[in-house]
């Protein structure tokens, strides 16, 4: 059971969407996949082709003391997925209490639940350092930090490296939502692909109105928008993704 | 019905042969009675009865293929299970060569000595008819076995039975053919018999040159950039636009090489403005002089002592390199400290006259793939590579101390070449395209362009012979005299083009033998001479092709070769312009002219042969009918000469590479569409894209790939059809303009499959290919007479008027 958590120092960077794209890359190589949504959010479901965001979640569920599989879902697309859920203010506080007493607990979790076999499990996050990302990025087997091509990508970024060295969980970074065309964000390109290496991934996602476009329509983007490059580009990051080490196996 | 009903109806249906309403005006009508208007200009005619002959012939000659297979096939299937498999049989005898005691001294004379008694036996026995024929029955069926066997060594077999075959009929004519009659006979019968000498000499030299190519790869550089040597690159230009000059310069800028140690140089003959103000925009150096002298190797020596790298890179101005052209070539001076030149092809994205005229480009390799593609790799074996004058690098060392370029002859780069190799140098060749060029535009560019080769061979065959004076191997020899000689094959082939009419015309009788014999004797010399080129030369030329390049150019360097080779001195150099256009189809009279009286004669000693087969000379039918053949053979190749000279029209201004390339398209709209390019110019780029609402006019972003550099491009469609985007460029700074050299022509992988794509070579189709070509030739004479009479009649009315 490989799992892959994405993070990332700010928020509104286009996780939650580019979880949803993965997971259809993924399915595409021929993978199973489960999408868990570890994001107070609930948008992950609205991503995944549901008409409103769901009610009953696995936080949700966890909460009321109800067993994860209620929450569950799989669409048209093959990919099962858990939303988050909708849990009020003072749930969540419990909920995050309980978390930081217990960092390991969502990968403990997962490691009882019976049934995934070799899915890959991808996490959406919060912005780190939420509660909720540290339990993602403490129960991933590689994390991808996703980031615009701006000066916010600096911002906390050297906390966030040291967490991830401390952890020695290998990670990668990947570029979403550019727009070569304009300067600024070419030589921030420039400059993380210099400053990163290895660790870049040579797959940058471009800004695509198609994306946003799927994303009002109710519809796959892979498959009302087959000529979009930002798709071309995600299966390419899958692709990528899929070669390294720590999030191999599982392609039947 | 009445007679004014009959008279309108034949007023009608001559208005209607003629083109004329029948309310036109009664001038109008006596002038179509002699003036037909121009007809419109349709770009495929309806099937005339040429055409609808011409393309019923494949199906014929199938059907006669199929026939005559058919109660062959169990003897050939049967023949196969008794031979043995070839390719074992290659192993077999591959093994045998290289055991031990063949290289014993003894051994070894031993055989040489058999050989050479057997090679003597086969060439100077007298056969009758009947044996002749058996013997080129027993040669051809060996040639036909042996073709299938793999590697170099059945080659070399091929080579050596073409060489017997041809040296017996050589024999044959010398000791057999030769009693003629009165002196004019005697004259042209020797003359003819010069004009074989020459072509079998320039055979045998031929496969010496390129018996066996060296193919070498290039040598990696050390992983320290410390050690890798400073480079200039001179760019020489004279009255070229800056237009064909600027992606050249941007390209050679961009080469992968160390910043620190490549510079280079824009050296203006023409001494512009405009060019000095690019160089400076563009961070290159920019070098006049003040005199012209010796053209293009003055202006390369004048830079020489001005500039100090240790390798001087040469790139004509419109030879756009590409970026690993010095990755690729300097390993070799790293590796032999006495190379002093590495050369590189010579590839043309645009299609050169023959090719624009027959409809050939990407399909037959042109004229200069045999050079580039066999012939240099061939020359590398014996260490005689030779500079052609651009896409090339030199050592400076010895270039200084052969005095720079050559200036005493017009062929500069070879004559430079060949200094070095006296001084013991060694050169390189590197068969992988690394820059690629226009070709010339019009066919006098290019018959241009060959007289001046032609001019330079000559005169170094004169001023620096490289049979005599020192320094040189046996081999380079040979490899210089066959450069040098091979332009002299313009006499030569005009005594083949008029040697039947001889006795067409008045009953000469130049060879005196009988017909069947003369046939039996230079059939087995043709067919295993295209047998044994086929083999070597097969993907680099094809079969028959090279009858069709030396027929249309003979004429040309006749004159230039022979006045080069009585005075070396006489003449001036010309410059090939490059970057024209043709806006309308015309046939080239005044370079045609000679071909077509050629043409003329020909057809006359055709019709005159026709009457002698029947009725004056119904005794020897058999001479008549040999004549006749040959000369059929001439108007197609006369005709093939014809169809070159109808330029055909040319309007795009940036010729097109195809290339498929990973691309982005930006709209407006803010949608980001991934695609695949087709092809790209200089000015813009066709992208595969079904109908996403692309409209022209649409103004957008295309993104390009170098590397995992990502580069944008504004742009705006121009055309959108059949699930294809066409664009072009707008408004793109210097900057951009570089990047989009690099992204598309100075890609390093770019020219790699243009070899692959031409058709493989099918000698007996080839020969079908020719003999359309030939007739359609006539055609378009045809038409160009036609359109021609009627102009002149037309402005003679309109003088009058």
């Amino acid at each position: 059971m490989p799992r892959l958590a994405l993070v990332s120092n700010v928020g509104g960077c286009g996780r939650t969407s580019l979880v949803a794209h993965l997971a259809r890359a993924f399915v595409e190589q021929g993978r199973r996949v489960l999408a868990l949504e570890c994001d107070p959010a609930n948008l992950l479901g609205l991503h995944l082709g549901l008409a409103q965001a769901p009610e009953v979640g696995w936080a949700s569920a966890h909460l009321a003391g109800q067993d994860w599989d209620a929450a569950a879902w799989q669409n048209s697309e093959a990919i099962a997925f858990l939303p988050f859920g909708e849990v009020a203010c003072d749930q969540l506080t419990v909920l995050e209490s309980m978390l930081r007493a217990a960092p390991r607990w969502l990968a403990e979790r997962l490691e009882a639940q019976p049934g995934l076999g070799d899915a890959l499990v991808l996490f959406d996050t919060p912005p780190w350092p939420a509660a909720l990302a540290c339990q993602a990025v403490a129960a991933a087997d590689f994390v991808l930090v996703v980031l615009e091509a701006e000066g916010r990508a600096w911002v906390q970024w050297p906390i966030l490296q040291e967490s991830l060295a401390a952890r020695a969980c290998p990670y990668a970074v990947l570029v979403n939502r550019l727009d070569s065309g304009l300067p600024l964000e070419r030589d921030c390109l420039t400059v993380l692909q210099h400053q990163l290496g290895e660790r870049f991934v040579p797959y940058p996602v471009h800004r695509d109105e198609a994306v946003r476009l799927a994303f009002a329509q109710c519809v796959s983007l892979w498959d009302a928008y087959p000529h979009s490059q930002a798709r071309r580009d995600i299966a390419g990051v899958a692709t990528w993704l899929a070669a390294q080490a720590a999030l191999a196996g599982g392609v039947p | 019905m009445s007679a004014a009903a009959i008279y309108a109806r034949c007023r009608d249906w001559v208005g209607r042969q003629l083109g004329v309403p029948a309310q036109a005006p009664l001038g109008l009508w006596i002038r179509r009675l002699f003036i037909l208007p121009r007809p419109p200009v349709v770009p495929d005619a309806p099937p005339g009865l040429l055409r609808r002959a011409l393309a019923a012939l494949p199906r014929l000659g199938a059907g006669l293929g199929r026939g005559l297979a058919r109660p062959l096939r169990p003897m050939l299937g049967w023949m196969q299970r008794a031979l043995p498999d070839p390719v074992r049989l290659t192993g077999q005898l591959e093994r045998l060569a290289e055991s031990p005691w063949l290289r014993h001294p003894l051994v070894r004379g031993a055989v040489f000595a058999l050989a050479a008694l057997i090679l003597w036996l086969a060439i100077t026995t007298p056969f009758s008819a009947f044996e002749q024929f058996l013997f080129f029955l027993f040669t051809l069926s060996l040639a036909l076995y042996v073709r299938h066997m793999p590697g170099n060594l059945p080659a070399l077999f091929l080579i050596c039975l073409s060489i017997l075959v041809s040296l017996r009929y050589g024999w044959w004519r010398a000791t057999q053919t030769l009693d003629l009659g009165s002196p004019l006979e005697k004259l042209l019968g020797w003359g003819l018999l010069a004009a074989e000498i020459y072509t079998w000499g320039i055979l045998i030299l031929g496969y010496i040159q390129t018996a066996w190519p060296l193919r070498r790869q290039p040598v990696p550089l050390p992983a320290d950039v410390s050690l890798w040597p400073t480079v200039d690159i001179y760019i020489p230009t004279y009255n070229e636009p800056l237009a064909v000059v600027r992606p050249t310069v941007l390209a050679a800028k961009g080469i992968d090489w160390p910043a620190d140690k490549l510079r280079v140089y824009i050296l203006d003959d023409g001494r512009r403005e405009a060019f000095r103000a690019f160089a400076a925009e563009a961070g290159v150096e920019y070098m006049i002089r003040p005199d012209n002298a010796h053209a293009k190797a003055g202006n390369l020596n004048h830079a020489l002592p001005l500039t100090r790298g240790e390798f001087i890179a040469i790139f004509d101005c419109d030879h756009i390199p590409n970026r690993s052209f010095l990755q690729l070539t300097i390993g070799w001076f790293l590796q032999d400290p006495r190379c002093a030149m590495v050369q590189t092809p010579h590839h043309f994205f645009s299609a050169d006259p023959f090719e624009r005229n027959l409809g050939t480009f990407r399909r037959v390799p042109n004229e200069g793939a045999l050079f580039y593609g066999l012939v240099q790799d061939g020359n590398d074996f014996w260490n005689a590579t030779f500079f052609c004058g651009s896409c090339a690098i030199l050592r400076r060392g010895p270039l200084e101390e052969v005095g720079g370029l050559a200036v005493e002859t017009v062929t500069e780069d070879a004559h430079t070449a060949l200094k070095l190799h006296r001084r013991g140098y060694t050169t390189a060749y590197i068969n992988i395209t690394q820059a690629a060029g226009l070709a010339t535009e019009s066919l006098s560019g290019h018959v241009g362009q060959r007289i001046r080769w032609a001019r330079g061979m000559a005169q170094i065959f004169r001023i620096d012979n490289p049979f005599l004076g020192k320094g040189l191997s046996f081999f380079q020899r040979l490899c210089y005299s066959n450069a040098m000689l091979h332009f002299f094959y313009g006499i030569p082939r005009l005594v083949f083009l008029t040697a039947p009419l001889a006795f067409l015309f008045f009953e000469l009788h130049i060879i005196n033998a009988m017909a069947s014999m003369i046939a039996l004797y230079v059939l087995p010399h043709i067919v295993h001479s295209n047998i044994a080129n086929a083999r070597i030369q097969g993907p680099f030329r094809h079969t028959f092709w090279a009858e069709v390049y030396e027929s249309v150019l003979a004429w040309y360097i006749t004159l230039p070769t022979t006045i080069a080779f009585i005075n070396p001195r006489l003449g001036k150099f010309n410059v090939t312009a490059k970057g024209g256009l043709i806006e309308n189809s015309y046939f080239d009279w005044v370079i045609s002219k000679p071909y077509l009286v050629l043409v003329g004669l020909n057809l006359l000693g055709f019709g005159i042969g026709l009457g002698r087969l029947f009725f004056w000379n119904t005794h020897e039918q058999g001479t008549v009918l040999l004549n006749l053949l040959w000369t059929f053979y001439n108007l197609l190749m006369l005709g093939a000469a014809v169809s070159v000279a109808t330029e055909q029209r040319q309007v795009r201004v940036a010729h097109r590479v195809p290339a498929r390339l990973p691309a982005m398209l930006r709209l407006k709209d803010g949608r980001a569409l991934h695609c695949w390019t087709e092809d790209f110019s200089l000015h813009g780029l066709g992208v595969l894209l079904p109908d996403v609402g692309i409209t022209p006019g649409d103004a957008l972003k295309v993104s390009l790939w170098r590397g995992q550099i990502e580069q944008v491009f504004p742009a705006r469609v121009v055309a959108v059809r059949d699930g294809r985007v066409g664009m072009r460029f707008e408004g793109l700074t210097l900057e951009q303009e570089s990047a989009l050299i690099q992204c598309t022509f100075a890609r390093a992988d770019l020219w790699s499959a243009w070899r692959d794509e031409q058709d493989a070579d099918r000698p007996l189709l080839g020969m079908k290919e020719i003999f359309v070509l030939g007739l359609e030739g006539y055609r378009k004479l045809a038409t160009h007479v036609r359109d021609g009479c009627r102009e002149r009649w037309l402005r003679r009315l309109g003088s009058r008027v």
